[in-house]
């Protein structure tokens, strides 16, 4: 039987989108529900980006103090990102965005413009984020930059996968979140490599892998221009960069998990990090910075 | 004390895709994001032709014009790529291959604006990188070296695997 394979490729998120789709349908046909996942992506960017002053998590800025209802598109990843921020004690924390934004990761990819908002930068923690889940509301007790940067590129990943539903055999990478399912086209399962933090090109660890996502976080990721040395994994109790991790791979149901897990577990640092993965019963593979590498669960 | 962040995040994903594309509207002031990505797509420039099959691995919106729309046959054990010249939707990279490998990428133009020096040493790279042991490689995100990553693993989905 003659398997076709199926390539497209977009940009969105400041990143570059691939998607494998692995069926005997004509290409025109699968493009369709291609477009369709790439959609989710401007959808997943358009609310969530802290970019742009006029997207839906940016005009909460404008309405501190009350709560505002929100898209379910907000409302969970918000939730999502909470949760997050609960289950590690706030060492991973979204309401570092200003904090960011003063680090030098200010400037929207697009339009090259610097985002400076009116918040404040220090004294805010993700407590300061009230969600209603029944009102469907999220109220900001302070003006703050909510980042979602850890969950919405895995968030995106997953809405375009379900587009593909009818697809057995596909992956689908955004900057290096995978998630994958089935079999590749020569009818194994996908060989995902992790790369080496240290080394441009060498593969640490490689893993055979269906139905799941991986994603990466690393100290070697969007370094800040003019900022020598800072990477953004940024423990937000400490409000520095973590140390003795150069990376840390998570391999999950949901890509959003992927990512946010790998974000937090980055945060956590090495003992705490490795803990917390076991806890939530998700593959990990962690990277030090002289090389040294653990991994659970895998 | 851990909840299941992974059956969370599923709940959460089957709620956004239930709720179906609910676009928050161009607010009051300024151009809605999505309108700048879905920038309608130009034809691709004149593809060079240096082997027999031409297998684009581009996205195109229904409205841009037809490209050679063929789909690579995925041959049961060859790894390594397809003959044939390839491009991608946005940034244009022309990736020719000879005789199963990477002969010479080129990136042709960008309809986004991106910073395109940081890509100017890619074509190199990609040319030498070519002995990809795995389908895909996870990685962390590069700023300087982002587009970098990104392009050549744009490269990899070419891969006629």
């Amino acid at each position: 039987m003659t398997r076709l394979v199926h390539a497209f490729a977009t940009i969105s998120m400041d990143t570059m989108v691939n998607v494998q789709v692995i069926s005997d349908q004509p290409r025109a046909q699968v493009e369709q529900a291609v477009q369709r996942g790439f959609a989710w992506f401007d959808t997943v960017e358009q609310i969530c980006t802290r970019f742009d002053p006029a997207s839906e998590v940016m005009r909460l800025i404008g309405s501190a103090g009350r709560p505002v209802r929100v898209s379910t598109l907000l409302l969970e990843a918000a939730t999502f990102a909470l949760s997050l921020a609960e289950q590690t004690d706030g060492a991973f924390d979204p309401t570092i965005g200003a904090r960011l934004e003063h680090m030098g990761f200010d400037t929207n990819y697009k339009t090259g413009q610097r985002v400076h908002s009116a918040t404040t930068v220090d004294r805010v923690s993700y407590r300061d984020v009230l969600i209603d889940r029944r009102a469907g509301t999220i109220l900001l007790r302070q003006p703050l930059v909510l980042d979602l940067n850890a969950v919405v590129k895995g968030l995106a990943i997953d809405l375009a996968v379900r587009e593909l539903h009818e697809y057995a055999n596909l992956c689908f990478e955004a900057g290096g979140d995978i998630y994958v399912r089935g079999r590749n086209a020569g009818g194994e399962a996908w060989h995902i490599g992790i790369q080496h933090p240290r080394v441009e090109g060498l593969i640490a660890r490689s893993l055979r892998l269906a139905d799941e996502a991986v994603c990466t976080s690393g100290d070697y990721e969007r370094r800040a221009p003019g900022v020598d040395g800072e990477s953004h994994i940024i423990d937000a109790r400490t409000r520095r960069p973590v140390t003795d991790l150069a990376s840390v791979t998570v391999v999950a149901p949901t890509a959003m998990a992927a990512d946010g897990l790998s974000t937090a577990a980055m945060v956590l640092g090495r003992e705490r990090g490795l803990r917390f993965l076991e806890d939530q019963a998700v593959g990990g593979v962690l990277i030090a910075p002289d090389g040294a590498m653990v991994s659970v669960n895998l | 004390m851990h909840r299941g962040l992974a059956a969370l995040s599923a709940s959460a994903v089957a709620a956004i895709y239930l709720a179906g594309y609910v676009r928050t509207e161009p607010a009051d002031a300024g151009p809605s994001l999505a309108t700048e990505t879905r920038v309608a797509t130009t034809p691709a420039p004149t593809p060079t032709r240096v082997a027999s099959t031409a297998a684009p691995a581009r996205a195109a919106p229904a409205s841009a014009t037809p490209a050679p729309a063929t789909a690579t046959p995925a041959s049961q054990t060859t790894r390594g790529y397809k003959d044939g010249t390839y491009t991608g939707q946005d940034v244009w990279v022309q990736v020719q291959v000879m005789a199963g490998r990477i002969a010479n990428v080129t990136i042709t133009r960008s309809t986004l604006q991106y910073p395109l020096r940081d890509i100017a040493g890619l074509p190199q790279q990609v040319v030498q990188r070519q002995t990809a042991q795995v389908d895909l490689v996870s990685r962390a995100t590069y700023s300087s070296m982002a587009f970098r990553g990104a392009v050549s693993q744009a490269l990899a989905s070419a891969t006629a695997a």
